[in-house]
């Protein structure tokens, strides 16, 4: 075991190498200039070339392609992203403080869509073709198919705007108490989490589906256990391994931020960073979004790897 | 009987008047302030741009100069100015006026005066290379900063420059204090700045809030206890923080939602009194736009007139030239220069060798009449040019619209992969000057333009102080370069502000957030 994650470990090193020289090269061919729109940003300043050559100068923007690229992982290795052309700071310090608003949105999203899908996929599985699963199936299909800005927008107005129940937008802080943070988290986190639950519910129903129609599921019910044993003790245990590898992506992909989500909601997370960072052409920090990505992405499922070993006897890793 | 009815509702209104008067006149102390803000991106007035950063900004930093509600200067760190001669700027500053303290430079009741050694460290600041200002460029005509005592300062130019009063009121070029950036750092100093402004910072928190509170020992105290800045990326979303209460004023107000706001009794909508400058651009030196008569089609092709009175109804009027109305230069003679006229548009290509194909689209030697108008993602300039795609399409022409994201569309204009396209708005004095004069070719002058005469006109007009004279000479510029269909100018658009309406003193501005200045000092009633 411990072999097998020190493998996984030494295998990033090549892969973000990979990563950041690909997304090096891509905002490279992107069209636009970071000095151009910085300056065409103000109808008020007048971008004359010299202060254009001087400026790209100052951010190395007129260095080869390649010792541009250089220089970069120069930095790198002495644990130093850069800092970005737009706000001047350090990108480490930029996604770091982002970090804990992304982290917690993340986290509140995945246990809303655990809560939903489980109990709905479990309940459609078990009492398929009934009523009640063609009722689990139009909503999953709701959830799916809505698109999370409208969601957040219509909550918003019904909860803010008319109810005057929860906070438009921001988010909460501690020091304002717990109330203050659940009160500004619970709207963006269940835009975020309903579609996922949708996807998560259909794939506990098909899941819980097969291993109903399994052998030990028959041996369990012939052996007398309540049906309630059968499905949570047995079933459920067994059919929850799909759903944990799915989980750990889809928590990789949260963990990069949900822009639209991010936006509507005004949530000072990572997903809004990194878009603004790409429209600023801001390439020392889309670099450093883009690994920080990358990283946790790897991290996130060799976690759930390693999971998988724990709740499955089974799989053993060498 | 009568007579005592008419004299108690007399007595009564009286009251009610008197009542009412007193109410808004006393103004109310100690409110804090919510304002929703598209983004803020660094808090170092000399690194950013942005207009949305300049609003927080000059809440925190004085200029020597400030916007004031006409749009002139008005005093601000600086109590007075004059001119010596064309060239020479000397600069009084206000005596009693500090660095914010109780902070990691200045500790509480510690500071010290701003003087015009501060001046003179923040402008050459703006122009030393390693700063990385966006305004070294804007201050680049100063030829030398002397400090003559310690509140005056007098800036000598290096050449008659009109516009040095409207550079140097940026809030980009704000006055700094010495020890704080070295001691901080330009990256602490972004992020805890310390300025002279009526409000001091509290805390940054990116993409989420700023909250300043008031300096106490402002030269004019803020009647608002505090204000906080909430970050709120989506204009929609910030209308709504506006209507729940969240917010009591909202920066920028999506047209869409105009009418909307204008039925609700509890918010007041300021329209800005000059609009953004947005015009159709050629590229002169692309075939067959390098024909004129191909660009005079154009321009009379379709009914702009309409379009914008369909697309914007009162949020925006047509545009005849590049400097709108209430500007030095506007020519209202321009009016109507190459009215609505297709038939005169199809003559005129028919002339230039165009004939309709077996496709009806109009073709030269084999070639159609191709026109992708190049624009950027935004709602309203997507409507007004689809408009006219149809129109010219009606015509013959074979016309599209293509949609582009920012970066891609200033590298395209620039880079002169281009034929008609989404003009830059570079608008307000130096506007004519970026756009069309020779010397920025590529930069800011994408129509590839070159005309020895217009550029000679631009010169004299950047260096003539008389604004009078000054108007004449822009007015040659803007003839000829209307005369030579540079551009198809479409329409100025209003933007809009909206605030709750117990905002009081609230003067609204493109440039400029003032909350407290000389002429004003923003309190909210209850």
């Amino acid at each position: 075991m411990g072999r097998y994650i020190v493998r996984r470990l030494l295998a990033m090193i090549p892969l973000l190498l990979g990563i950041s020289f690909i997304v090096f090269a891509l905002l490279n061919i992107l069209p636009g200039d970071p000095v151009s729109i910085m300056l065409s940003s103000n109808p008020h300043i007048t971008p004359d070339a010299n202060t254009i050559a001087q400026l790209q100068a100052q951010y190395g923007l007129d260095k080869p392609l390649f010792t541009q690229y250089l220089i970069f992982l120069g930095n790198l290795f002495k644990g130093d992203m850069g800092t970005s052309m737009y706000t001047q700071q350090p990108v480490l310090t930029a996604i770091w403080e982002r970090m804990p608003a992304t982290a917690e949105l993340a986290i509140a999203a995945l246990i809303i869509s655990v809560v939903i899908a489980i109990p709905v996929g479990v309940i459609s599985a078990v009492r398929q073709y009934s009523w009640i699963d063609h009722l689990c199936l139009i909503g999953t299909l709701i959830g799916v198919s809505m698109p999370s800005f409208w969601l957040g927008l219509l909550l918003m107005l019904g909860f803010s705007l008319k109810l005057r129940w929860l906070p438009l937008s921001g988010m909460g802080y501690f020091s304002n108490g717990v109330g203050d943070v659940l009160r500004h988290l619970i709207m963006p986190a269940f835009t975020l989490g309903f579609g996922m639950a949708a996807l998560l519910a259909r794939l506990t129903r098909s899941s819980m589906l097969e291993v109903l129609g399994q052998d030990f599921v028959r041996t369990a019910r012939a052996k007398g256990l309540s049906e309630r044993a059968v499905i949570y003790r047995h079933a459920l245990r067994n059919g929850l391994i799909p759903i944990f590898t799915v989980l750990g992506v889809q928590f990789g992909y949260l963990l990069g931020g949900s822009v639209i989500v991010e936006t509507i909601f005004s949530w000072p997370g990572i997903g809004r960073l990194a878009v603004n960072s790409i429209m600023n052409r801001d390439l020392p920090m889309v670099q450093g979004t883009v690994l920080v990505f990358t990283l946790l992405f790897i991290l996130v499922n060799l976690g759930v790897d390693i999971l998988y070993a724990a709740i499955d006897p089974r799989i053993q890793y060498d | 009987m009568r007579k005592t009815q008419s004299i108690i509702a007399l007595l009564i209104s009286i009251l009610v008047l008197s009542f009412g008067t007193s109410m808004a006149a006393t103004p109310r102390e100690g409110a804090t302030l919510s304002i929703a803000i598209k983004s803020v991106g660094t808090l170092d007035p000399h690194l950013t741009a942005d207009h949305f950063d300049f609003a927080v900004l000059s809440q925190i930093f004085n200029t020597l100069v400030r916007t004031g509600k006409d749009s002139t200067p008005i005093p601000d760190l600086a109590q007075s100015w004059e001119n010596l001669d064309d060239t020479t700027w000397v600069f009084h500053l206000r005596p009693g006026v500090y660095w914010h303290d109780d902070n990691a430079v200045f500790p509480k009741g510690e500071s010290r005066q701003v003087v015009a050694d501060d001046v003179k460290y923040s402008l050459e600041r703006v122009l030393d290379p390693e700063t990385k200002s966006p305004f070294a460029g804007a201050l680049s005509s100063i030829a030398s900063i002397e400090v003559i005592d310690e509140l005056t300062i007098k800036l000598v130019t290096k050449g008659p420059d009109p516009f040095f009063l409207d550079a140097i009121r940026l809030a980009g070029i704000a006055i700094v204090p010495k020890e704080a950036i070295e001691q901080l750092g330009p990256s602490g100093f972004s992020r805890q700045p310390i300025g002279s402004g009526p409000f001091k910072i509290v805390r940054f928190v990116p993409d989420d809030q700023v909250a300043l509170q008031r300096n106490d020992d402002y030269w004019k105290k803020p009647l608002l206890s505090g204000v906080t800045f909430k970050i709120i990326p989506d204009d929609v979303v910030a209308v709504m923080a506006l209507e729940a209460g969240d917010v009591q004023l909202s920066l920028s107000v999506p047209p869409s939602e105009v009418d909307r706001l204008r039925q609700d009794k509890r918010i007041r909508l300021y329209r800005s009194t000059q609009g953004w400058y947005r015009g159709l651009g050629f590229n002169v030196e692309a075939s067959p736009f390098n024909e004129w008569e191909v660009r005079k089609a154009l321009a009379m092709a379709t009914d702009i007139s309409g379009a914008v009175m369909n697309v914007f109804g009162d949020n925006a009027i047509r545009a005849y030239g590049q400097v709108g109305p209430g500007l030095v230069g506007y020519d209202p003679t321009l009016e109507d220069i190459w009215p609505y006229d297709p038939d005169g548009a199809l003559d005129l290509l028919t002339k230039a060798g165009f004939t309709p194909g077996p496709d009806g689209i109009l073709q030269r030697d084999g070639e159609k009449l191709t026109v992708e108008i190049k624009t950027m993602n935004e709602p309203a300039r997507i409507k007004i040019v689809t408009i006219m795609v149809t129109q010219m399409r009606k015509l013959g022409i074979d016309a599209k619209i293509a949609i582009q994201e920012v970066g891609t569309w200033v590298a395209d204009l620039q880079g002169g992969n281009t034929g008609l396209f989404m003009d830059f708005a570079y608008s307000g004095p130096t506007g004519l000057q970026a756009m069309f004069h020779s010397s920025n070719t590529g930069i800011s002058n994408v129509h590839f333009y070159k005309n020895s005469e217009v550029d000679a006109l631009l010169d004299q007009g950047s260096v003539t102080i008389d604004p009078e004279a000054r108007a004449v000479v822009w007015k040659k510029a803007q003839r000829l370069l209307m005369e030579d269909v540079v551009v198809i100018p479409l329409y100025f658009e209003f933007g809009y502000t909206a605030s709750d309406s117990r905002l009081n003193d609230f003067v609204p501005q493109q440039w400029n957030l003032n909350l407290v200045s000389e002429e004003n000092n923003v309190w909210l009633s209850r």
